[in-house]
């Protein structure tokens, strides 16, 4: 264990950094873990300055090639497939599911998948017998195995949508909650490979069309709350479009969701004691109704407690100032988060939130339809933000698909998050109209130069970023632990597209997961800074949900190119900060919040 | 009192906004195939545009201006390799065509987000048009989302050369906002507001733009000004659709108008009301229409004029006659008056504002038991018509009921004897009343 010296948190100049409460004056190693991961065993210093050598060899060696990303789906095992409704699309239901998470289910080290399906749909000719959803354990050698049943957690009379992951009672494991066409479920985990629908007695079982979903600890009570933002009141036999085709520009479609009455989004506020409340009205959060789709948790405002910014189809996106007090303030009118810059409402579908310039603050990218671009808002601070989307060249080249789960990501190492966006079409009808889109689509992937631009390098990332299906969610995290982050994208009436990064190590980096004890158990809503002589300072936060009705890991990783030493802070959500100097990099540790 | 029940506009019943598709002639003129052609692309019937088009090529093979238009028809139907040939042959026929160049040029961004094809494109119009606002609009629509500044200086030379071009405004506006340039958004959108009081894209910029300037009171103001156009967009939308759908339907463009002046938006109702007219010269409740409009205004002669014609095209517009009735009175024409009230009540006899109305023709000619029959019907028409109270303490007092009449204007709200007719009619109820007690 290594006692660091007091420093002042941040660095004149650096973001807002400098009003953050300083609760302690010294940080203190937890555990530093080399591959494989052990997550809380300690290991001693000059192992890791060993490897530390070693990782520096390995950068020499970089390569100017971009990182290659390899489809594994089959090597790996993953037979899922999903299953959304009929082939032809029929009803707006039908063009949705296909949900995904990354995260390590049974605490082995190893990031497991879970796949959301949706179900056939009574009156239309299904794509697929109803399977339900599925849980892929990673047995750590890059294998794959279906643990569904034994887990628990198939749900296979539901239509499900999305899922997010948290320890909500804070016993040390991660519980799953899987978004519905229909009534939402809370699975709690067992710590024993097994889960418990705990739905009920939490009374988070909203029965509304859920899409996205995210768990953050609002209120700093050490609880992780929980966010569900719902689509449309949609039900197969009833108005306004039942048996009824829509035409969208020139195309049959199903119909919606313009026509039908958006269903209210809900907040739950976690008691501690297995229980939730819904206390959406109480915290302002149920004005107008939005067709709500992807959400994040984030403190945007950098004012120590989080915000929340929800992507609404068609609608102005909504950004829920966290007021402090259990109330929240929708400010993206006027903050300029709702619209894009010419003053449109967009299509939003999935969210991220990253710091793509590393200035200190969260920006948010926000996937939209096509013939239209995705959009990034730069946060300027004090609640304003610029949509800089085609200032940083991502505008025309996401114009043509139509983008879905998305995420910040640092897959070469560099230092610089770049995005990630899973495309494809809603219409299947599109692909014999003999026009220009597709219905399935190649998913995008802009590296970000760290210059202010982003340079879509979809076409040199490998083959599999050439492979088209209709994707939805997406997630990224390092299943294999060799230091750079791969991805799964969910893919409708299709198998999943698992994407092995190879090469994306080449640069250095820290893989690092957070263990509260005042706060949350898995630190949600904790920022992390890693700051290094050599390259800019980086921020990530610890987050649940996001992207498109997806689970990414929840440890947070930093690429850092040539960069030895660097120095971690970490801020918890109650505001308490801990700082671990001189640690090494291409390591795996984990930082146990100070008592 | 002057008691007032103007009746506004309602709607007309039967509109069916329903596009539908018809199979077009086998057109043996190529203009009228044209034509048709426009017409069914107004009403969203592309495919039906699209073998119009074609028919008038047929016959006119050679024609730039019909490439253009199938063009547009097969864009519209997402055919965008087709609508891309279609734009090229009107190029080809005519270099100078800014049309076709402008939609491929937007198409081509649109679609395929190709920025640097598209720029050129819109550029090549520039050189040949430069006074094409529409060309330059595109042109700096795609820079602004390219994030090129350049994007300034083509909304700027727009505002300057066609300073009532709207969305050029905004645009600039919403091009300083993004820049941090917030005084200048504020003048932008300021203007863009000016110039588009409907639109509420200005509006949200400017409430940004406030924002941005610490004047956070304002700007909410601004972002309650826009929500309120959106409400009313929102609102106005079926209406807009059906005169789309329909265009030479005189209901819909009355239907339209009415919404309008619901929203206050009266010169927008009058060109509605006007151009159902121009489509259907006796078309009563457009007169009937134009006569509030007038009467609003208290262009009292004309507004007679048009609830003349009104009743004189269609006898059964009970607003129409309640508001000669009105009109009547005004210039003391009670007799008059009082026979358009009847007839009103007469044609809906469940309004009670008609009531109302005719209830103080009555008064006024001091047909009292007439008076207060009318006005007690009124009243079990419509309880909360507080003014009808009013006029029923009138007639009261008329008949010597001093005391009753002071009972009924005393119990009328608070919020209501601001009047200050009402007041006066009080105090003086009072001091007779109190004289009769001396």
């Amino acid at each position: 264990m290594l006692a660091i010296p007091y420093r002042w948190f941040g660095r004149p100049g650096f973001g807002r950094g400098l009003i953050w409460p300083v609760a302690r004056p010294v940080g203190r190693w937890i555990s530093v873990c080399l591959r494989p991961l052990t997550t809380l065993s300690l290991v001693p210093l000059p192992l890791c300055l060993v490897l530390q050598e070693g990782a520096h060899q390995q950068s020499a060696v970089r390569a100017a090639s971009t990182p290659q990303f390899v489809d594994e789906t089959r090597r790996a095992g993953v037979t899922f497939r999903n299953a959304t409704g009929s082939p032809e699309k029929r009803y707006v239901i039908e063009t949705q599911s296909a949900g995904v998470g990354l995260w390590d289910y049974d605490m082995d080290g190893s990031l497991d998948i879970f796949f959301t399906n949706g179900a056939p749909l009574e009156d239309t000719e299904p794509s697929r017998a109803l399977e339900g959803n599925a849980l892929y354990h990673n047995d750590g050698d890059g294998l794959f195995e279906d643990v569904t049943s034994q887990a628990g957690v198939g749900g296979v009379s539901a239509w499900s949508m999305g899922c997010t992951v948290a320890d909500y009672d804070n016993d040390g494991d991660p519980d799953l909650y899987v978004t519905r066409w229909g009534a939402n479920t809370l699975y709690r985990n067992e710590g024993n490979g097994s889960f418990v629908d705990v739905t009920d007695v939490a009374g988070v079982g909203d029965d509304s069309w859920g899409v996205g979903s995210s768990f953050g600890d609002y209120d700093g009570d050490g609880h992780v709350d929980l966010y569900v933002a719902n689509y449309i009141d949609f039900r197969l036999h009833g108005p306004p479009y039942y048996d009824r085709w829509c035409v969208y520009n020139g195309i049959p479609a199903a119909c919606g969701p313009a026509g039908f009455e958006a269903t209210p989004d809900v907040l739950y506020h976690n008691g501690g004691d297995g229980r939730f409340t819904d206390v959406s009205d109480m915290a302002g959060i149920r004005g107008r109704s939005h067709y709500g789709m992807g959400v994040a948790w984030g403190d945007l405002d950098d004012d120590s407690d989080l915000d929340l910014y929800v992507a609404n189809d068609g609608h102005p996106n909504s950004l829920f100032r966290n007021e402090g007090s259990g109330r929240f303030v929708d400010v993206a009118l006027l903050s300029g988060t709702a619209y894009s810059g010419t003053g449109r409402p967009q299509a939003g579908m999935g969210v991220a939130l990253g710091d793509y310039d590393n200035d200190g603050d969260l920006d948010i990218f926000v996937t939209n339809f096509s013939q239209d671009h995705n959009t990034l808002y730069r946060n300027d601070g004090d609640d304003i933000f610029a949509d800089v989307t085609g200032a940083v060249g991502m505008a025309g080249p996401s114009r043509p698909f139509m983008g879905w789960g998305t995420f910040f990501f640092d897959f070469d190492n560099d230092g610089n998050q770049d995005v990630f966006v899973a495309n494809g079409h809603l219409m299947p009808a599109i692909d014999r109209a003999g026009v220009d889109l597709g219905y399935r689509q190649r998913n995008l992937l802009f590296r970000n130069t760290g210059r202010g631009r982003f340079e879509d390098v979809s076409r040199a990332a490998g083959p599999g970023l050439t492979v088209e299906k209709v994707s939805r969610g997406a997630a990224y995290g390092d299943y294999d632990n060799d230091g750079d982050l791969d991805v799964v994208v969910a893919n409708l009436d299709d198998t999943p597209t698992l994407l092995r990064n190879d090469g994306g190590h080449v640069g250095n980096w820290l893989m690092i997961k957070l263990q509260g004890t005042a706060s949350s158990r898995d630190g949600i809503g904790a920022r992390v800074r890693v700051v290094s002589d050599e390259m800019a300072d980086q921020l990530r936060e610890v987050n649940s949900g996001s992207s498109f009705q997806s689970q990414s890991d929840s440890r947070v990783h930093f690429g850092l190119g040539q960069a030895g030493e660097v120095q971690i802070e970490v801020r918890w959500p109650n505001g308490a900060l801990q700082i671990l100097e001189e640690v090494s990099v291409n390591s795996q540790l984990t930082i146990r919040e100070e008592p | 009192m002057l008691l007032v029940f103007i009746v506004l506009m309602r709607l007309y019943a039967c509109t069916d906004t329903t596009p539908r598709s018809s199979a077009p002639a086998r057109y043996t003129d190529d203009r009228t195939a044209h034509e048709d052609g426009l017409g069914y692309h107004r009403r969203g019937l592309y495919g039906d545009a699209e073998a119009a088009f074609r028919f008038a090529l047929e016959l006119e093979p050679e024609n730039p201006q019909y490439h253009y238009v199938l063009g547009a028809a097969l864009h519209a139907q997402s055919r965008y390799g087709d609508a891309e040939t279609a734009f090229h042959r009107a190029t080809e026929l005519a270099p100078d065509y800014a049309a076709p160049r402008i939609a491929l040029g937007k198409m081509l961004y649109d679609v395929r987000g190709d920025a640097p094809r598209s720029l050129a494109l819109l550029r090549s119009v520039l050189e040949v048009a430069p006074e094409s606002s529409e060309a330059r609009f595109a042109l700096g629509k795609i820079l602004q989302r390219e994030g090129d500044t350049e994007a300034v200086e083509m909304y700027s030379t727009i505002s300057h050369e066609a300073p009532e071009y709207g969305p050029a405004q905004t645009q600039l506006g919403m091009c300083y906002l993004q820049a941090g340039e917030s005084d200048s958004a504020r003048l932008a959108l300021e203007q863009a507001a000016r110039v588009s009081p409907y639109d509420p894209k200005p509006f949200i910029g400017l409430s940004q733009a406030l924002w941005r300037l610490g004047e956070s009171a304002a700007a909410q103001r601004m972002l309650e000004k826009s929500s309120e156009l959106e409400r009313q967009a929102e609102q106005l939308r079926p209406h807009l659709d059906a005169v789309r759908q329909n265009p030479h339907h005189a209901p819909a463009h009355y239907n339209l108008g009415v919404n309008y002046a619901r929203f206050g938006r009266y010169r927008q109702a009058r060109a509605q009301f006007l151009r159902a007219l121009e489509l259907e010269p006796s078309y009563g409740h457009a007169h009937q229409g134009m006569g509030i409009l007038y009467q609003r205004r208290n262009e009292e002669q004309r507004a007679l004029e048009s609830y003349l014609k009104a009743v004189a095209t269609d006898s059964t517009l009970a607003v129409s006659h309640n508001n000669l009735g009105l009109l009547y009175q005004k210039r003391g024409k009670l007799e008059k008056a009082l026979q358009s009230f009847e007839t009103a009540v007469r044609m809906e006899p469940e309004t009670a504002s008609f009531y109302a109305n005719l209830g103080k023709s009555y008064l006024d000619l001091d047909q009292l038991a007439q008076a207060e029959i009318t006005v007690h019907r009124a009243l079990e028409l419509d309880p909360t018509l507080l003014g009808v109270r009013d006029l029923l303490g009138d007639v009261r007092a008329q008949k010597g009921e001093v005391r009753r009449a002071l009972e009924i204007w005393e119990s009328i709200p608070a919020d209501r004897s601001v009047d200050g007719q009402l007041q006066q009619k009080i105090r003086t109820a009072r001091e007779e009343l109190e004289g009769e007690q001396r």
